[in-house]
């Protein structure tokens, strides 16, 4: 199932819708089921719907059978020394295999240790080594589950100084040898590069966007280091800031309109304001050929 | 250094916050970005506090937040986590805070997270349908004492020397006020319970000893007849009662058919 080579160097087959989705929250749930929003996809974390049965699959399947779905993972470890947990793939494998994603995506970065799982995207240095290491592991993944995922530039706090390629061209070099897509989220892009002193607007317009099939647009939280430098810290639990719809405008504007999802994890709002958060994105995807909705203009808003 | 030891000297600071952050790691040319690495540090551990916290809502009204955390938090730096589905983890919770010397004052406080972990895993089995009364009124009663039931994938039973399925109980109660009066009103009892999600909604359920001992009876693979004969002489008489209770509260999926020679040795035994 190892992709094609000349797979390999086309640009990434979009497969969600090219408007806004949202996070799906248990808090959510009902409100989506009676009310049917005007959002055209859902992305969960796979990991809590890893359970045998109960509410979160009831759940799931109902609302999976009116909107598209994207699972996101954050418990493969990609970018771990160690071999892959083959116990994980399996329950991802059944997880894809029940709900029929439109896509999958996991984080260029690492979670799990030989003591266990430290509940974190943990960074990596960009070497020779950890290149090989993430390659295959994604070659692991995809060839399990037959199909090319979408690897996430993480949002960072330190680097290592022995890294010998910088993070797009690392990134890059993955989607050349492995042939996985690229999910491009913009708030880690603001997060990296204000922590470490770089331009975000650079890091979009090398950012390799053709490869890239979903976009992730979150909140973040200020705080200083201790020499009082600013320090951003990816916290899913806020609006996205200007900043960051800025930089989103930009991509979009070089890309053209691209599945989009507000990402929002902890002190979930109510959902009028995690709507008007996919309409902000649907706006700025509007005249950049997003798809049109398929559903009735609903009241949400109101 | 390889990335694997570079990975493990990582991890090791990551979980010891009174560890230096690792020479891997800082710009090039600066000084050591404590603040920087704590940020995965707080993540880490705040994070698995948090799943704690989630699963364990009655003990962290009754011990209230600060310590709550303190005490979760120092589950958390004792117990990483064997995978990352987190819905499965902090099911040792209980026996730490038997061992856990400032809750020694809560005495019930171990049992109550009992009940705790035993509503998360009801609430995430398996899915499976119940059987009835009926299906039990309609089975052959000649074949009964040599059956077996196959019990909810959901099922967890609780055994307590304190009231917890009554404590637990009144802090479902929202409104503080009532609450507080549910909880005034509880004798100091010991306590069995029934934790069972038949279908969508988790039922916790305050039973008799008897109707507990029957099911742990059954979840050993015990017959109807020796479930039944291991009950106390008192309680055999409303055998049938109890049976009745057991199938109304949706725990039995299966009554397996005894075969000739089961029902047999059934009926010499008596």
């Amino acid at each position: 199932m190892r992709p094609s080579t000349s797979a390999k160097d086309a640009p990434f087959e979009v497969a969600l819708p090219r408007r806004a989705g949202v996070s799906l929250k248990p808090e959510h749930y009902n409100h989506i089921l009676a009310e049917r929003p005007d959002v055209s996809w859902f992305e969960v974390h796979p990991e809590n719907y890893m359970g045998d049965g109960g509410p979160p699959h009831h759940y799931l399947a109902a609302i999976r059978e009116h909107y598209a779905l994207s699972l996101h993972g954050v418990g493969l470890s990609i970018g771990a020394a160690g071999k892959l947990d083959r116990d994980h793939i399996g329950r991802l494998k059944a997880l894809v295999e029940r709900y029929q994603p439109a896509q999958i995506s996991e984080h260029l970065a690492w979670s799990t240790h030989d003591d266990g799982f430290l509940n974190d995207l943990l960074p990596l240095p960009y070497t020779e080594e950890t290149l090989t290491t993430v390659c295959d592991h994604i070659d692991e993944v995809q060839t399990a589950l037959g199909r090319r995922m979408l690897l996430e530039n993480p949002a960072t706090y330190i680097v290592f100084p022995e890294s010998t390629y910088e993070e797009i061209e690392f990134l890059k070099e993955i989607v050349q040898r492995t042939g996985c897509g690229l999910l491009l989220d913009v708030n880690n892009v603001y997060v990296s590069c204000t922590n470490h002193n770089r331009s975000a607007e650079d890091y979009i317009d090398r950012f390799p966007l053709s490869h890239v099939g979903e976009i992730h647009l979150a909140g973040h939280a200020e705080d200083t280091d201790d020499t009082g430098a600013r320090l951003l810290i990816d916290s899913h639990d806020r609006r996205v800031v200007d900043d960051v719809w800025e930089l989103y405008d930009r991509a979009i504007r070089r890309a053209g309109a691209l599945p989009t999802l507000i990402e929002w994890d902890s002190d979930i709002p109510t959902w009028p304001v995690l709507f008007a958060e996919a309409q902000h994105a649907n706006a700025i995807l509007a005249p950049n050929g997003a798809q049109q909705s398929t559903k009735p203009a609903s009241h949400e808003l109101a | 250094m390889s990335w694997r030891d570079t990975q493990n000297a990582f991890a090791t600071a990551v979980r010891d916050p009174a560890m230096d952050v690792p020479d891997a790691v800082g710009p090039r040319g600066s000084g050591v970005p404590v603040a920087r690495f704590n940020v995965y540090r707080n993540n880490s551990a705040v994070s698995l506090t948090e799943a704690i916290a989630d699963s364990y809502p009655v003990v962290r009204a009754l011990v209230g937040e600060d310590f709550f955390t303190a005490m979760a938090r120092q589950y958390v730096d004792g117990h990483v986590p064997s995978s990352p589905v987190l819905i499965h983890y902090g099911g040792s919770f209980a026996d730490f805070i038997e061992a856990f010397e400032p809750a020694q004052s809560l005495p019930f406080l171990a049992d109550i997270a009992r009940v705790e972990w035993a509503w998360v895993q009801a609430y995430h089995a398996k899915d499976c349908d119940s059987i009835n009364t009926e299906a039990l009124q309609a089975a052959n009663a000649e074949a009964l004492p040599a059956s077996r039931l196959t019990l909810h994938p959901s099922l967890h039973l609780i055994q307590s020397n304190w009231p917890v399925v009554s404590i637990w109980s009144a802090h479902q109660i929202e409104d503080l006020e009532a609450r507080q009066t549910a909880l005034s009103e509880i004798d100091q009892a010991a306590e069995c319970g029934v934790i069972v999600r038949p279908e969508f909604e988790v039922q916790v359920q305050l039973v008799q000893p008897p109707i507990r001992q029957l099911l742990a009876s059954f979840q050993d693979g015990a017959t109807l007849g020796e479930a039944a004969e291991a009950l106390e002489p008192d309680d055999v008489g409303d055998f049938g009662g109890m049976l009745s209770y057991i199938f109304s509260t949706g725990v039995v999926t299966a009554i397996g058919t005894a075969t000739g020679a089961e029902i047999g040795a059934a009926i010499n035994q008596d």
